[in-house]
């Protein structure tokens, strides 16, 4: 009895630390994704922090729910999703300003970085149905289909809030390259 | 196709490889003129869209895994949240300065082990823990125990940073290690991957360190092993 006591509890403890090894895998290979994704959903740096650390204790808790490695990126979006609407259940925090997100490039030295702040406050300004899925393409690298998947919509939907999404980012800033020219001139 | 069909497709997805549209380029200069401008355009958002990832984030997110698997030892558990708890702070203090968008070494790291290939991965030196150590008190560190076998210890010019090169053991195959001086213009933080290899990087206090190979068990646990035996002096 006694030796067979000692082998359940050196199995459970085998199974804690692959279930470890496992959870620490995918906190490296998806935190920085996960981030900036959890990011541009909230605009906030505070609040995507706070949403990407529930999202990954929920993930460990229910880490034994997740079958296949190969899906992980789209489960941790899903509970990413459900944490920032649990978000709203609990309080409606006040929409951030554009010109706050503009924070986030507080050491500008490149004209690259004078572009992403101005790109940033443009995707920014994109409302939620039309960022959400150009974000899961740009930081994922999402194809339609998985988009479609992910977000429960139709693919042509998808693609038409794709199209919209980039036309829109393109009009912003062919018009404030045109306010800067009228300026200049 | 006509010019809005093409011009609608591509703004949904810029990497399209529809044959229709391959073709509709290849036979109009001005479509392709459209195309290339809206990957460049694409480029700028990809770069955009990677925001800093806040410094100390990682250390937050493997806490509750350490409180979880130690619950037989609490005093390693306490170990290893006052351990966290101290990396993160140093961390987040030396690092308050150092997190606006820099460039992403990872995938420099893996640029790189392709460069070098056989001569630094195919190294059958036995280098000690001596060795690498007084190579690694020029960048203020220290490895406290052997977490594999190395075979080659060198330093190298990483993106105009001197750096050390390592090459270790892992259980299915060996890994690269690159040690990297914290440096204004780069970060070793977050991952990448091509068709052969993937390499995570995790800031330490006093440097970033990359590990890169091509099986992702290998990368993990040598990152962990690392962090639990490298020390930066402060």
């Amino acid at each position: 009895m006694f030796s067979r006591k000692q082998n359940t509890s050196a199995s459970v403890s085998t199974d804690i630390t692959n279930k470890r090894q496992r959870y620490e895998t995918l906190v490296m290979s998806l935190h920085t994704d996960i981030y900036r994704y959890a990011y541009w959903l909230v605009k906030d740096k505070a609040i995507a922090e706070d949403i990407v650390q529930e999202t990954f204790l929920r993930a460990w808790k229910s880490l034994d729910s997740l079958k296949d490695e190969k899906a992980a990126k789209s489960w941790l979006i899903t509970i990413l999703r459900r944490e920032n609407a649990r978000r709203f259940e609990r309080k409606q925090f006040n929409l951030v300003d554009i010109d706050d997100v503009a924070i986030i490039d507080d050491k500008l030295s490149n004209e690259v970085e004078i572009e992403h702040r101005e790109l940033r406050a443009i995707m920014a300004s994109l409302s939620d149905e039309y960022r959400e899925p150009l974000m899961l393409q740009i930081v994922f690298g999402y194809s339609g289909d998985e988009i479609a998947q992910q977000l429960h919509l139709n693919k042509n939907t998808v693609m038409t809030r794709l199209f919209r999404a980039r036309n829109q980012v393109k009009e912003a800033l062919e018009k404030s390259h045109d306010g800067l020219e009228n300026i200049n001139g | 196709m006509d010019d809005l069909m093409f011009r609608r497709t591509l703004y949904a997805d810029p990497d399209c490889t529809d044959a229709d549209i391959l073709k509709a380029a290849a036979q109009d200069p001005q479509k392709q003129l459209f195309w290339d401008e809206l990957k460049r355009l694409n480029n700028d958002l990809l770069g955009a869209s990677k925001v800093p990832v806040p410094d100390g984030l990682l250390d937050k997110l493997m806490l509750p895994a350490a409180s979880v698997t130690s619950n037989t030892n609490k005093n390693k558990a306490l170990t290893s949240w006052a351990m966290a708890a101290s990396v993160a702070m140093v961390a987040g203090f030396s690092l308050m300065l150092w997190q606006q968008d820099k460039l992403d070494l990872t995938a420099q790291a893996i640029a790189h082990v392709h460069h070098d290939g056989e001569y630094a991965l195919g190294s059958t030196q036995l280098v000690s823990l001596e060795q690498v150590n007084s190579q690694l008190a020029t960048l203020g560190g220290k490895l406290l125990a052997n977490v594999g076998q190395i075979y080659f210890a060198s330093f190298c010019d990483f993106e105009e940073v001197n750096s050390l090169h390592l090459v270790m053991q892992g259980e299915k195959g060996r890994v690269s290690v690159f040690i990297v001086p914290h440096n204004e213009t780069y970060s070793g933080q977050g991952s990448a991957q091509d068709e052969i290899y993937t390499s995570y990087g995790a800031d330490f206090s006093r440097a970033s360190i990359i590990v890169v190979g091509a099986e992702e068990s290998d990368i993990t646990k040598m990152q962990t092993q690392l962090r639990q035996n490298i020390q930066f002096s402060a």
